[in-house]
């Protein structure tokens, strides 16, 4: 944007007085004296609901306005009107320089070179995957655009845009967990935590505050942003660091206990996945996974090996692999990330019973294997 | 205070004086219904309907008319005062609800007593404004809430609440409140207060792109039915080349889903073609989910869930649905159809 400033003031003001004027109904000025340059002779009737937002939001007080982020409408064409995090860091360097150390910012990175995100149809991943990936490089996953509320980020159903369902029923475990319950009824964020109470404490922009295990939950090991395993003693810190949010309500001793205990329903997960894959093991031993591993396409990162976890696909796999994909991606999950969430319903009911059901299956599902195929080469 | 107490009594006399009111004009039905559904009569005393003087009579005519409809009124009687809303609603798939109902083979296998207490619950949309403008406040800005749409777009065959409360749209609505600042489901189903539920939407619920009569749209009608939701509701927010955009990458995530579901049928119709399976299963539109093989029943899960939930969670703009629920579950359900077929081949075959 090059020309706007050279306007004169008197033909912007004309501007404005006229998009005002010709419609009553749409969005009344209050930001009048702040410079949006030419972006409102059409954005005013174009987007009015989005102008609106901005008109409200704490950015149009402080006299941030279209050309402060999108520079100007040739370099919003080409990008889409996006607006990557460095810009945002030019005035919110704190917020900036605490994301970077987060999960979120390798989001979509590591999306890229993951296995399942390969398999799917390249024209319709940005459907899927990126919508919630993309928050390495959107501040607005977060903070709605335009008017980029700080207070409505803080609301659960803010981080449940993306963490729900099958994968990853954060949303689902937090609200039907106690800290969720007392949070709904009472509406305080001091009565029952929310998300960011444990995740996000003080502000902080780095949601990978005080978590000790994980990452991505269908891995055992705890990594860090270039997934090297975490030390003992890091892991300890993280623990440390989480346990200080806890004792603004619970003691030191309770909370450390719930932890560890949902440490061991972590370990029980993980042994009884473990007992799934075996039978599996030996299903492929036998030569009776079908397709075979030469018969179906190679894995995107894993080539012609089998994948039993994390990165194992949904797609073109055996049954009894696909069983396994249930157990491990949906329901292992629900157990020990339910541990931390504090959720019974989703430990028990929705995770624990259902592996033990799907391990019920897989075994099944062994047998017959053997029973038909055994020797028939097929 | 004394202004305080002045008012109050005020509204305690013009209160009780407007309920004498109503109670001679409404004769005898008040004399029983102000205690026997007491509910109702608080809702109706505080709508809008009381204010502008449509009592019990004006829509149920007399008790004697009431009682063997047990209390039906049509969406003929509401058009009375709302004719155009009437004449909207009837340009819409709501109003053809019912009628669908009874042709569909599903329905017509069940018991009676399931039929009452499954599907005409949510079908009798067609015969009630009351299915959306609840008894007796028949409050459009409860109507406008996304949990009253909830009530019959939720579950196995249709979750749209859930595809749009796990939307960005869902989510600014949840943590903001504020239908100008993010849409609800009426804002773009029910654009201005239309009472055409179809507006903008150019498939039925089986993803067929015909209208409202089940007549096949041509291109061009499929564009001109997008177009006002592109160029008028989206765009209050979004720039409409970057909407129809959207727009084509959840058609090609229909058509995607379809080629998924392609590949399956064409295992189930070899099964057919050997001899397997019996000539001429029901596939998809029309299938049942009772009394079939256990592989055509997991066509029926890929045809009426998986399928939906990627086809309606991309156009909802969920990537929940559209992925997980949606799209994860058809590949995984098109591997179980597979290692089925190789058994029931298998089995055929140690049989013989």
């Amino acid at each position: 944007m090059s020309g706007y400033r050279q306007i004169p003031r008197f033909i912007l003001f004309f501007l404005f007085l006229v998009s005002s004027l010709s419609c009553a109904t749409k969005p009344t000025i209050k930001a009048l004296g702040i410079d949006p340059g030419l972006c409102m002779g059409c954005h005013i009737e174009r987007t009015p609901a989005l102008f609106q937002a901005w008109v409200e939001s704490t950015h149009a007080k402080n006299g941030v306005n279209c050309v402060t982020c999108h520079t100007d409408h040739e370099a919003a064409y080409v990008t889409k009107a996006m607006v990557f995090p460095d810009k945002c860091g030019e005035c919110h360097s704190k917020q900036l320089e605490e994301f970077r150390k987060s999960r979120h910012s390798i989001a979509f990175e590591r999306m890229r070179i993951q296995g399942e995100y390969l398999g799917i149809p390249q024209e319709i991943r940005s459907q899927f995957c990126e919508r919630c990936h993309i928050v390495e490089k959107r501040c607005n996953s977060c903070h709605a655009s335009h008017d980029f509320s700080a207070k409505a980020a803080r609301e659960p159903e803010a981080c449940g845009n993306c963490h729900l369902g099958p994968d990853h029923p954060h949303k689902e475990m937090y609200e039907s967990s106690l800290h969720g319950i007392v949070y709904k009824v009472t509406q305080n964020p001091e009565r029952g935590p929310t998300c960011v109470t444990c995740h996000m404490p003080g502000g902080t922009h780095d949601s990978s505050f005080g978590i000790a295990a994980g990452p991505v939950g269908t891995r055992a090991a705890v990594v860090d942003l270039k997934e090297n395993p975490i030390s003992t003693e890091e892991k300890k810190r993280r623990r440390e660091e989480m346990i200080q949010i806890c004792t603004t309500c619970h003691s030191k001793r309770f909370a450390s206990e719930q932890l560890a205990n949902a440490d061991q329903v972590k370990e029980e997960a993980f042994i009884l996945q473990k007992k799934g894959r075996e039978v599996i093991l030996g299903v492929d031993k036998e030569g009776l996974l079908y397709p075979s591993l030469s018969e179906r396409s190679p894995h995107p990162t894993e080539g012609r090996q089998l994948v039993l976890a994390d990165p194992q696909l949904y797609v073109g796999t055996s049954h009894i692999e696909r069983l396994f994909f249930t157990m491990f991606k949906f329901h292992n999950i629900r157990v020990w990330k339910s541990g931390y969430h504090f959720s019974p319903a989703y430990i028990h009911r929705y995770g624990w019973f259902e592996m033990q059901m799907d391990l019920i299956d897989i075994q099944d599902e062994a047998k017959k294997l053997k029973e038909l195929f055994k020797g028939t080469n097929k | 205070m004394i202004n305080r107490m002045f008012l109050v009594g005020f509204f305690v006399c013009f209160s009780f004086s407007s309920l004498l009111g109503a109670e001679e004009k409404i004769g005898e039905c008040l004399a029983c219904h102000q205690k026997d559904t007491q509910g109702i009569f608080k809702a109706w005393v505080n709508s809008k309907h009381y204010k502008s003087g449509v009592d019990c009579i004006t829509c149920h005519k007399s008790h004697e008319e009431a009682k063997p409809r047990k209390s039906t009124v049509e969406p003929q009687v509401c058009a009375k005062c709302h004719a155009e809303q009437f004449e909207q609603f009837q340009k819409g798939r709501h109003s053809i609800t019912w009628d669908r109902m009874k042709e569909h083979r599903q329905y017509q296998t069940l018991p009676d007593p399931l039929k009452r207490a499954l599907c005409e619950r949510c079908h009798n949309i067609q015969n009630k404004c009351n299915a959306c403008h609840t008894s007796h406040a028949f409050n459009p800005a409860e109507a406008k809430e996304p949990e009253a749409c909830k009530k019959c777009h939720t579950g196995m065959a249709g979750p749209h609440d859930e595809m749009y409360a796990s939307s960005i749209h869902g989510t600014i609505y949840a943590t903001e409140k504020n239908s100008k600042r993010a849409p609800t489901c009426a804002t773009c189903h029910m654009y201005k207060g239309t009472h055409n539920s179809s507006f903008g939407v150019i498939y039925d619920s089986l993803g067929n792109a015909v209208d409202r009569d089940g007549k096949a749209l041509s291109k061009e009608n499929r564009e001109k039915i997008r177009q006002p939701l592109v160029q008028e509701v989206c765009h209050q927010c979004h720039i409409p080349d970057l909407t129809l955009e959207r727009f084509e990458l959840a058609d090609q995530v229909k058509n995607e889903a379809k080629k998924v579901l392609a590949e399956a049928e064409k295992v189930i119709r070899e099964l057919e073609a050997e001899g397997i399976l019996p000539k001429g299963v029901t596939l998809g539109q029309g299938q049942l989910y009772e009394g079939t093989s256990r592989i055509e029943s997991l066509y029926y899960r890929m045809f009426q869930f998986h399928n939906v939930y990627a086809r309606k969670g991309a156009y909802h703009f969920s990537a929940d649905f559209a992925h997980w629920y949606g799209w994860a579950h058809l590949q995984m359900s098109l591997i179980e159809i597979k290692e089925e077929a190789r058994k029931l081949r298998e089995l055929n075959r140690i049989k013989k």
